[in-house]
């Protein structure tokens, strides 16, 4: 638990509590309202959360629940891993204080456990949703949430039936530049929303080192389709969730395309992929991703007829930007606690100063951690026991039109949503 | 002096911030009123209207610059020439052109009487123009009251070619300034780290606010008397900065192994040379 954490959660908690002033933030946003309310340290009140897969994902959602555990009186009491490795890097990280279970379903029979974190690979996370939900246990799943377009109906269906929540790991949703971003957008500030555009480029196999050919499949799961749709699931899935988020509803159509062109490796999942998103007003959402080259890295950009925004860099641009001399530029900087270098002009006599327009700061610029968000709040909720709907919605949306947009890719058709899976 | 004027105190309140900066624009007003070269009723004016009939006394202030002005002619084996208007002037007429001076300009056209601290021209044709020097006397200026005021941290730039520093950058261990690349404005040419310096830049070309690079035929060779054609552009690091200001447009004509002697007499300066030669550009770099 470090200093600088403490001070930008009281930052963060702020800040929430400003967005919370505007009716209308407030109203598109309420799954911030709980990050506002006063932290409770009596033991009665705290949470016992058990993890299940203890990849890197769950390793990183141990640290950080080890982290701040106090600060949230929340308390990782099981961790569960059917692969000898993570799990024994889950007893480290606990420092053996997490009861062990190699069988999530032992897991589930224990009776000190409020929710369930699941972090396995995607093919995993319908049933052990679901049986958890049975278990009468809160579920936080990471995102995607299932292999299929049924599975994903089945584990929203359950949520409702059982009443308990279901948290999907769409952490944008409580990053600060992403909540500032989306309440401007909202605002109106770069006017109508016309396109998005977004993508998520790397440069490797994507290949984890396997110490037995028959852990193959099992440790590299992304690559084969009866575990994951890959680039879609593992990435395209956030911003996907993203570019719903600011539309304020799902698309209607999805196209798309996708090969294996680089990637020659043994894998079934596409090693680049295209499509576009239709949404009800005709904006397009163009997305693509590459795993051959990283020069363009990940970004969503968001355009109106105003001005432009590319949230994974906090930049937002002006239609019509002001003459910006390097002054500006410099003072800017300063206000901002940004060390940057300052453009001059050139030539000694000239009276104007030539600046590239690099765009403005669409949120202050320090660093939150926006997971360790998303897990506080899903404490509080379960201390409330419900959380706002919309966060399932969120997350079923952005899985169910992922798992569509693969359809689109395999048949190359535009395709729209059948009923049974709207929500 | 036809620029734009920035200054930035990262630490100063808007009291003692609005009190230099009154302090600062009566001392350019001041300047500029004596040392304009078009203003009829400027003390430079009367000078260029008289001395050439008359022996003409200078004031303590003038004296001093223009002794400096003679020093840097000098040590710039005439580059750097505060005599060479006329002939940007006569470049916009129908006839003459810079044939018209033969070799009536340049500084030995300037006769300076130091025991008396008076001056007398050469003949008809000899005219001061400060233009060159103007930021970086200002600039010399400025630095004296941002010391009275014990003003520690500041970042000041006149027309964005001319730039003053006191301490660094307040999230940073100095100013970082980028000089552009003339072939590509995206990336700088070179990165000056400055602390409590000046920098000064001179080029015959430059991006306007529209993003275009632009030729401006105000850099005259006092060998040729003809407007630089070929695109260069010089920036100077300096202590001073008028020094900067001088010795940025006295390099810029120079050869490699001119400005080597001068950097060697120079300790603590840094020079920055970009010569495009049809598209084949020279970078040097001076410390």
């Amino acid at each position: 638990m470090n200093d600088l954490f403490i001070v930008n959660r009281r930052e963060f908690i702020k800040k929430v509590s400003l967005i919370g002033g505007s009716a209308a933030a407030l109203a598109s946003m309420p799954w911030l309202k709980v990050l506002a309310e006063s932290d409770t340290k009596s033991p009665s009140d705290k949470v016992r959360l058990a993890l299940i897969g203890m990849g890197d994902r769950g390793k990183l959602l141990t640290q950080h629940i080890e982290s701040f555990s106090s600060i949230i009186n929340a308390e990782l009491v099981a961790i569960c891993d059917d692969y000898e490795p993570n799990l024994k890097a889950g007893i480290e990280l606990t420092k053996g204080k997490a009861k062990t279970f190699t069988d999530y379903r032992k897991l589930l029979e224990e009776k000190n456990i409020d929710a369930i974190i699941i972090a396995t690979p995607l093919h995993e996370h319908a049933h052990m949703t679901i049986e958890s939900f049975n278990s009468g246990r809160h579920v936080f799943c990471e995102k995607a949430m299932a292999r299929t377009m049924d599975d994903t109906k089945l584990m929203y269906d359950a949520h409702r039936s059982s009443g308990k929540i279901l948290q999907v790991g769409h952490q944008r949703m409580f990053n600060p530049v992403y909540l500032d971003a989306v309440k401007k957008i909202h605002a109106g500030d770069i006017g109508q929303v016309t396109q998005i555009r977004a993508y998520w480029h790397r440069n490797n196999d994507w290949r984890r080192p396997v110490p037995s050919p028959e852990l193959e499949r099992k440790i590299n799961w992304r690559h084969y389709e009866e575990y994951s749709a890959g680039l879609l699931t593992e990435l395209a899935s956030h911003q996907i969730q993203v570019a719903n988020w600011i539309m304020k509803e799902p698309p209607v159509s999805v196209m798309g395309t996708g090969s294996i062109n680089f990637w020659k490796d043994g894998r079934e999942v596409y090693d680049n992929i295209a499509m576009i998103f239709s949404y009800p007003d005709g904006t397009q959402f163009i997305y693509d991703s590459v795993t051959s080259n990283k020069h363009y890295g990940c970004e969503e950009q968001i355009m109106g007829n105003k001005g432009s925004m590319e949230l994974e860099t906090n930049k937002i641009f002006s239609e019509n930007p002001p003459q910006a001399p390097a002054i500006l530029q410099l003072i800017n900087d300063i206000e901002k606690d940004v060390f940057d270098t300052i453009p001059i002009g050139g030539a000694s006599w000239v009276p104007e100063t030539a600046v590239q327009y690099k765009g403005n700061f669409i949120s202050e610029n320090y660093k939150m951690d926006e997971v360790k968000l998303q897990l506080e709040a899903f404490v509080k909720y379960i201390r409330k026991g419900k959380a706002p709907e919309i966060l399932s919605i969120e997350g079923y949306n952005s899985s169910i039109w992922t798992m569509l947009a693969e359809q689109a890719i395999k048949s190359g058709e535009k395709l729209t949503l059948p009923d049974k899976y709207k929500v | 002096m036809g620029t734009r004027f920035n200054a930035v105190f990262p630490f100063c309140n808007d009291e003692l911030g609005e009190r230099i900066f009154t302090l600062i624009k009566n001392e350019l007003n001041r300047i500029e009123n004596k040392y304009s070269y078009f203003d009829r009723n400027s003390f430079l004016f009367r000078i260029n209207k008289s001395a050439y009939l008359n022996e003409f006394w200078l004031d303590e202030e003038t004296y001093d610059l223009l002794i400096y002005c003679r020093d840097y002619n000098s040590l710039t084996k005439g580059k750097f020439d505060i005599t060479l208007r006329p002939i940007i002037e006569s470049l916009n007429e129908e006839q003459g052109g810079y044939n018209q001076f033969g070799n009536k300009l340049g500084f030995k056209n300037i006769i300076i009487n130091t025991a008396k601290k008076s001056i007398r021209f050469e003949n008809e044709l000899v005219r001061i123009d400060f233009g060159a020097i103007g930021k970086g006397y200002a600039l010399q200026r400025i630095n004296k009251y941002l010391d009275e005021f014990e003003i520690k941290e500041a970042f000041i730039s006149f027309g964005g070619s001319s730039l003053l520093t006191k301490g660094k950058h307040p999230n940073g261990n100095c100013w970082k300034v980028s000089i552009p690349d003339l072939n590509n404005q995206s990336e700088p040419s070179h990165v000056f780290n400055i602390n409590d310096a000046s920098l000064s830049i001179s080029s015959n070309y430059y991006y306007g606010d529209s993003g275009k690079l632009k030729y401006k035929n105000s850099l005259i060779d006092p060998d040729s008397y003809k407007p630089l054609k070929e695109k260069k552009l010089s920036a100077v690091y300096s202590d001073s900065p008028l020094e900067a200001e001088l010795l940025s447009t006295g390099i810029i004509l120079l050869d490699k192994d001119e400005i080597e002697k001068i950097i060697k007499s120079k300790p603590g300066m840094k020079f920055l040379t970009v010569n495009d030669k049809n598209g084949v550009v020279e970078k040097e770099f001076y410390e």
